[in-house]
């Protein structure tokens, strides 16, 4: 056995050895642990001296002013038609057909956004900590990540259809729908979901890139990431071998999505976004964007990326410039772009915005 | 899912005394519920404790929110977790501490949530933990956490060429000291 075999072995043991761990549960204990803290710190420093407990508070006030997010002016990307309530902690959005779906992770629950009303029309409990959203066959799919599961919903009537779990006790972190199949993503590890029997067969091939960024291209998927010795890549695999097609060197390694004729890559150290050509595989444009983008979307015209700054941005497809930008108080996980609408999840507020491009 | 749960999006009032809601932050609960788990497990990964790597992973995540505001801000918020848990878990004074915390708050109270690991994943675990602190961090970031080079030097705070020195040295002597086959990673 070698090293490396035996090193993969000790994490898979390590995953099912912690499957138990639930961070739900544990998250009420934090939370006095954070007040039982504050009450000893004071009684403490009661104890100790009044002169002394005051410096301390100075001194802590003033530790807890910092906060100095400078944040260059927001843009011109539009105005909020709309602040719709969803689930806590919401972290992805998707726009079909008849309605907008958001994931909600701290409730383990998706909401239907009517997009005629602005208003949830139902909330669909799936498994725990939904991270992800994709559509296709007619339905909805739904990361669980700390489940370990993928629910399935339908689309048109937003009913529960399935709950599949992920073979090996793996936690998926990424969708894609396309070459007769939903894909599942966690790191290097891959799975076809077959969408006629709900069965999820493991693809894992010997790409070794590692990441979250995963797209179906001209009936390739194309996984983006990161190379065991930290080479970004983008590795073009033949869904129906699970082959490696072919794979190039990147700048980035993070989310990636299709649009405009070019496949679009977000750079996590370098705070960029970058246009490649699918065919001759070259960089056309590297775009700053002084965020780490968290997710990529793409219409007709624009790009739009979501950051968990708070920022969002939207580029140009024609020109690659930034044309606007969107400020949310929390983190803005994820957005996406259908009805007229820009959709952006804000978890400081746990709503779902409604932004009419400017 | 459990009926009562925190789903508040501001922070606790300083001063904020009740006895019953526990309030967090919207932003951080949402990083927290992301990242707990991966952190537990590079926990157990680097302390081997069972009791003590929820405890040591709770420490890590207390400290992430006590300084929210300015975590929070932060482009690498997990990376940074990642380096308090990752050395307070390699600390044997700090671990040591937490982890008597931690069972005497667990005495005959809860069912412990992490399952022991089979006799050679265990071997493994030990032979790691026995590695100078910053290479068996490297390694388990490596392994267990799937990260790339480049990322562990951002949880490290260290070159990218730091890291990649810490893993060979770190590989050559597990190789050695398990008598397995060493092959470079490409």
């Amino acid at each position: 056995m070698t090293l490396d075999a035996r090193a993969r072995a000790f994490a898979e043991g390590l995953q099912r050895s912690t499957i138990r761990v639930d961070p739900v549960a544990r998250l009420e204990e934090l939370g006095r642990r954070r007040r039982r803290r504050r009450v000893a710190r004071v009684a403490t420093a009661l104890a100790t001296a009044i002169a002394l407990a005051v410096v301390a508070w100075i001194g802590v006030r003033e530790a807890e002013r910092v906060a100095p997010i400078v944040n260059p002016p927001p843009g011109s990307l539009g105005r909020v038609v709309a602040t719709i309530p969803v689930g806590a902690s919401p972290v992805d959005v998707l726009v079909g057909q008849d309605a907008v779906w958001v994931a909600n992770a701290a409730q383990g629950t998706v909401s239907r956004v009517d997009p005629a009303a602005n208003t949830v029309t139902g909330t669909i409990q799936v498994g725990r900590n939904p991270v992800r959203l994709a559509a296709g066959f007619g339905s909805i799919w739904v990361a669980n990540e700390t489940s370990q599961t993928v629910s399935r919903i339908d689309a048109r009537t937003g009913q529960p259809q399935a709950t599949i779990p992920v073979t090996g006790h793996v936690a998926p972190e990424d969708l894609a729908v396309g070459a007769g199949a939903v894909w599942v993503r966690r790191h290097v590890r891959l799975w076809r979901l077959d969408p006629a029997t709900n069965t999820m067969a493991d693809e894992t091939g010997d790409w070794e890139v590692g990441g979250a960024g995963t797209a179906v291209v001209d009936r390739l998927l194309w996984l983006s990431g990161n190379t065991f010795s930290g080479v970004g890549q983008i590795v073009r695999v033949d869904p129906a071998t699970s082959r490696v097609v072919d794979r190039f060197t990147t700048a980035g390694s993070g989310a990636l999505v299709v649009g405009g004729g070019s496949v679009w890559q977000a750079g996590i150290t370098t705070q960029s976004i970058y246009r490649y050509d699918p065919s001759s595989k070259r960089l056309l444009a590297q775009i700053p964007v002084g965020v780490v983008a968290k997710h990529l979307t793409a219409d007709a015209e624009s790009l739009w990326v979501s950051s968990d700054s708070g920022r969002v941005i939207r580029i140009d497809l024609a020109t690659n410039q930034v044309i606007g930008t969107f400020q949310v108080d929390g983190r803005a996980p994820a957005v996406a772009v259908g009805h007229g609408s820009v959709w952006i999840v804000d978890t400081a507020h746990a709503a779902l915005l409604r932004v009419r491009p400017g | 899912m459990p009926a009562a749960r925190p789903t508040r999006n501001t922070a606790p009032a300083p001063g904020d005394g009740g006895s019953r809601a526990v309030r967090l932050p919207g932003p951080f609960e949402h990083f927290y519920l992301q990242e707990y788990p991966r952190v537990v497990k590079l926990v157990y990964a680097l302390s081997g404790s069972r009791a003590g790597a929820e405890d040591i992973a709770q420490e890590a995540f207390l400290r992430a929110y006590r300084d929210w505001d300015r975590v929070g801000s932060y482009a690498h918020q997990a990376a940074w977790v990642r380096r308090v848990a990752a050395n307070l878990a390699t600390s044997g004074l700090r671990r040591r501490l937490v982890e008597a915390r931690a069972l005497a708050r667990l005495a005959g109270r809860r069912e412990l949530a992490l399952e022991p690991l089979p006799a050679e994943q265990a071997d493994f675990g030990r032979a790691l933990r026995a590695l100078p602190r910053r290479q068996a961090q490297a390694v388990a970031l490596f392994y267990v956490e799937d990260l790339s080079v480049q990322q562990i030097a951002v949880v490290l705070g260290c070159a990218e060429g730091t890291v990649k020195a810490h893993l060979a040295k770190a590989r050559h002597t597990l190789a050695k000291r398990l008598q397995l086959d060493h092959e470079e990673e490409r």
